[in-house]
């Protein structure tokens, strides 16, 4: 769901929004017993993606009745305000990476450039920076997936 | 990932490559394209199977907080320092003035970011490492790369997150190699040896 909010909007805020606004319907859809068959439950999601991403006016319409009434069920999104062990696992992850592949993951990851956006400001072609960003996270997952180094020492 | 799914109705391949999800989100896959590959992803999503799209979901979450915190992998100077010492308290400083061996005092339990300050002159060389070494053993435990001096005295100030500097500082006898290079050569500039104290 982030994922489907993230190639249509740019802020973090109007991501986290979206997504409320997707739950919000879907806990409403479920309380009129709406999913007639569970394992059709992503299918429906989606849909709910879709209309939300087309129809945003008429979802804010709603957005403050839905809260009021469903609101009270959604997980507090504090916690993604802390520092997490994964952050300063990132962290470490991050400055063993060359500055330029530092720099391809901030520009995609933070701040939500496009293939075309990232290749202009790296001043290289499209194709190169696409390839950069494909290797910078494969060795960003495998870094990730170790234990830290400190332990060894 | 690899599974089929029917969740959508019929069944679905539920694949979702990093590459492909990667292309979905930043503009590289036709619109056409991008709703085949929704399906797969709620499809895997539903049973569980969506390990690549919370990686890039965490990845971007957490690096956005580092972003915030200034701890992007970020090369600090001299004044930016000093702007970070004026504006938080509970920042620790350790200057590396010489090359030797170095005894750290450990900081205060509130200390929320430490600053390490190697005074060295980088300013001719190129592509900067910092590598870190246990005792005894020649390969580098960890090399901290693009790491840019102060273009005022060439030194390097390294800021980091305090439970990144507990676990890097404290873990025991450390060895820590800076190089870079110049005339196209490789060269070492400086060498310290650090042993926090508890």
């Amino acid at each position: 769901m982030h994922a489907f909010a993230r190639r249509r909007l740019r802020s973090r805020e109007a991501v986290d929004e979206f997504t409320q606004d997707v739950f919000l319907t879907f806990i409403e859809a479920l309380r009129r017993n709406a999913i007639e068959d569970p394992a059709r439950v992503a299918g429906f999601v989606l849909g709910i993606c879709r209309n939300v991403s087309l129809d945003r006016a008429r979802v804010r319409e709603r957005r403050a009745a839905l809260w009021a009434e469903y609101g009270h069920v959604l997980i507090p999104e504090s916690a993604e305000d802390s520092p997490a062990p994964d952050a300063m696992k990132l962290e470490d992850c991050l400055a063993a990476l060359t500055q330029r592949a530092r720099d391809v993951i901030r520009f995609s990851y933070v701040e939500a450039l496009s293939h075309l956006e990232v290749a202009e400001r790296l001043a290289i072609s499209e194709t190169n920076a696409r390839v950069l960003r494909h290797r910078t996270l494969g060795a960003l997952r495998q870094c990730m997936s170790k234990p830290m180094v400190w332990g060894a020492a | 990932m690899h599974v089929e799914a029917d969740g959508l109705g019929g069944r679905v391949s539920a694949h979702v490559s990093f590459e492909e999800l990667d292309d979905y989100l930043h503009g590289g896959m036709p619109d056409a394209d991008a709703e085949q590959l929704e399906e797969r992803l709620f499809a895997a999503a539903a049973i569980g199977e969506d390990h690549d799209p919370q990686f890039l979901d965490n990845l971007q979450r957490r690096a956005t907080w580092l972003a915030a915190e200034g701890q992007f992998g970020e090369s600090y100077t001299g004044a930016e320092v000093a702007a970070l010492l004026a504006r938080e308290t509970n920042i620790h400083r350790i200057d590396l003035t010489s090359s030797g061996d170095v005894e750290l005092t450990m900081w205060k339990p509130d200390t929320k970011r430490v600053v390490v300050h190697l005074e060295v002159d980088l300013r001719e060389y190129e592509q900067v490492e910092v590598a870190a070494y246990t005792p005894g053993v020649s390969e580098a435990i960890m090399t901290f790369r693009g790491v840019q001096c102060d273009p005022v005295d060439g030194s390097i100030y390294a800021v980091c997150m305090e439970p990144l500097a507990r676990m890097a500082l404290t873990a025991g006898k450390l060895h820590w190699k800076v190089t870079g290079q110049r005339s196209g050569q490789r060269e070492q500039v400086a060498e310290y040896a650090t042993l926090v104290t508890k």
